[in-house]
């Protein structure tokens, strides 16, 4: 198998779509030719990089991390490592629903201190929050018990900003929290949305749904003066993102984070944002509800060995 | 033994190379990343078992590798890709993040090279999580043109990267 011939399959691998036949030639391919094993993990780690920088890109984008680093147009870790071990970032930007990791002594405890996250009451301010319990942001309505996005908005502290998405925030407080951590440092803050792209089938641009959670030591009441360029400040942080085109058969979209909890978090913002991604866009039929957040403590997070 | 902060750190640090090896399992970024986020979380769990930094990648290797497999065939009912000993062949030489460093400040240059049309194409199979089907129907093309076409755009990026890599080196 030339490399041509083994990069074909790799992206058929990637792809899933190889038999089991096709991936035992595959396997024979690299089995007895280190150079090609070493071609097969460098396209594994450039996929996985692709994927981080187009990532990283939406989201500089949009939150104009830049500034943060203005030697380096770009950056590929945006949060400092510093900052990410002190938080254990989990949740990075993953797309998908992961299960809570079960052990029989976790519990799990919804937080009331999310306000209206079923969009129950229609109380929306413009701007990002200045006090903790109410939905603020970007122009955006509470509709039929659902927050529908309406238009991307830039940011106050950005004036040269584009408007790339339509974020909506709310401020928690968790200093009342602080009785019910773990004392272990394995509280796992968890946030759930359910999004909904109601337009027609493969309508385009497609739009992308995020939910993020960030946390911070320091008063609530003063981040709208830095925001996002405080974004770097997280102490922890975690991200979870959806594209969609349209209605499919997939219908509604949960898209869940979590974040272990560190002990000198004062607060958490809670971000929930639609982007069209081709600009400008409008923002029909996208709609978010059923934001949830909970604590979970796993004094005894179980350890499985598979052997295989 | 690791204090729970290196344990953290370390595995924060290599993020990218171990969520790309359990891609290999996975063949879906996203899930990947999930199961990195478990593998963090049970790795702060047993700390004290760590005797080395290598003796804790190597366990979280094997640790994301088995929860990829399990993921999968609970979802899927059976696990078809690569073997318990071609992935432990992998595992033994996986790039670590000194060598993906030195890749992705290449790969921010050569990207740079290729045409709008390509960039689409990795954006909508990398990013936004189309399978190559979907790419297809997106960008109007054949889907055997889409293999090739990413195919080529790796070898490109490889051969860009490795040139620039070895330029680099040699001043």
């Amino acid at each position: 198998m030339n490399d041509t011939d083994f990069f074909d399959q790799a992206m058929r691998y990637q792809d899933g779509v190889l038999t089991p036949d096709e991936i035992a030639a595959f396997e024979a391919a690299m089995r007895d030719d280190p150079a090609k094993r070493q071609l097969f993990a460098d396209t594994q780690v450039r996929s996985m990089a692709l994927h981080d920088r187009f990532r990283q890109e939406a989201f500089q984008s949009s939150c104009d991390f830049s500034r943060t680093s203005p030697k380096k147009p770009f950056t590929w870790i945006t949060r400092p490592i510093a900052a990410m071990a002190a938080g254990l970032v989990i949740g990075l930007f993953s797309a998908s629903v992961v299960g809570a990791i079960s052990s029989p002594k976790a519990t799990t405890e919804r937080l009331f201190s999310l306000l209206n996250g079923s969009f129950d009451e229609n109380r929306l301010e413009r701007g990002f929050p200045r006090q903790t319990g109410l939905w603020s942001g970007d122009e955006a309505a509470i509709h039929d018990g659902q927050l529908r996005f309406i238009s991307p908005g830039s940011d106050s502290n950005d004036p040269t900003g584009r408007a790339i998405s339509c974020d909506v925030f709310q401020l928690v407080d968790l200093r009342p929290l602080r009785h019910a951590l773990s004392p272990e440092g394995d509280s796992v803050l968890e946030l759930s949305a359910d999004f909904l792209d109601a337009r027609a089938p493969n309508t385009k641009p497609s739009v992308s749904f995020f939910c993020q959670l960030y946390l911070f030591a320091g008063d609530p009441g003063s981040l709208h003066q830095t925001w996002p360029q405080s974004i770097p400040a997280a102490i922890a942080s975690g991200s979870a993102e959806v594209t969609t085109l349209g209605l499919d058969d997939k219908g509604t979209r949960t898209l869940t984070v979590k974040c272990l909890i560190p002990a000198q978090a004062d607060f958490a913002v809670i971000q929930i944002a639609a982007r069209p991604n081709l600009r400008p866009a409008k923002l029909e039929g996208l709609s978010a509800d059923n934001v949830r957040l909970s604590l979970k403590t796993q004094p005894s997070l179980p350890v499985r060995i598979v052997q295989r | 033994m690791p204090a729970p902060e290196d344990i953290t750190a370390t595995l924060l640090a290599e993020r990218l190379p171990l969520t790309a090896f359990f891609a290999s399992v996975t063949r879906d970024f996203h899930l990947a990343e999930d199961v990195f986020q478990e593998v963090c979380v049970k790795a702060v769990a047993r700390a004290e078992s760590f005797e080395t930094t290598a003796h804790l990648m190597n366990w979280a290797r094997l640790a994301g590798k088995n929860r990829a497999i399990d993921i999968l065939r609970a979802r899927d009912g059976r696990y078809v890709g690569l073997s318990d000993e071609m992935l432990a062949l992998l595992a033994a030489d996986w790039p670590d993040q000194t060598k993906v460093d030195a890749m992705q400040e290449a790969l921010d240059q050569c990207i740079t090279q290729i045409t709008p049309n390509n960039r689409e194409l990795l954006r909508l199979r990398y990013f936004e999580r189309r399978n190559c089907t979907d790419v297809a129907a997106i960008m109007g093309r054949k889907i055997e043109t889409v293999y090739q076409a990413l195919a080529r755009l790796h070898k490109t990026l490889g051969d860009c990267i490795r040139t620039r890599l070895q330029t680099d080196s040699a001043s």
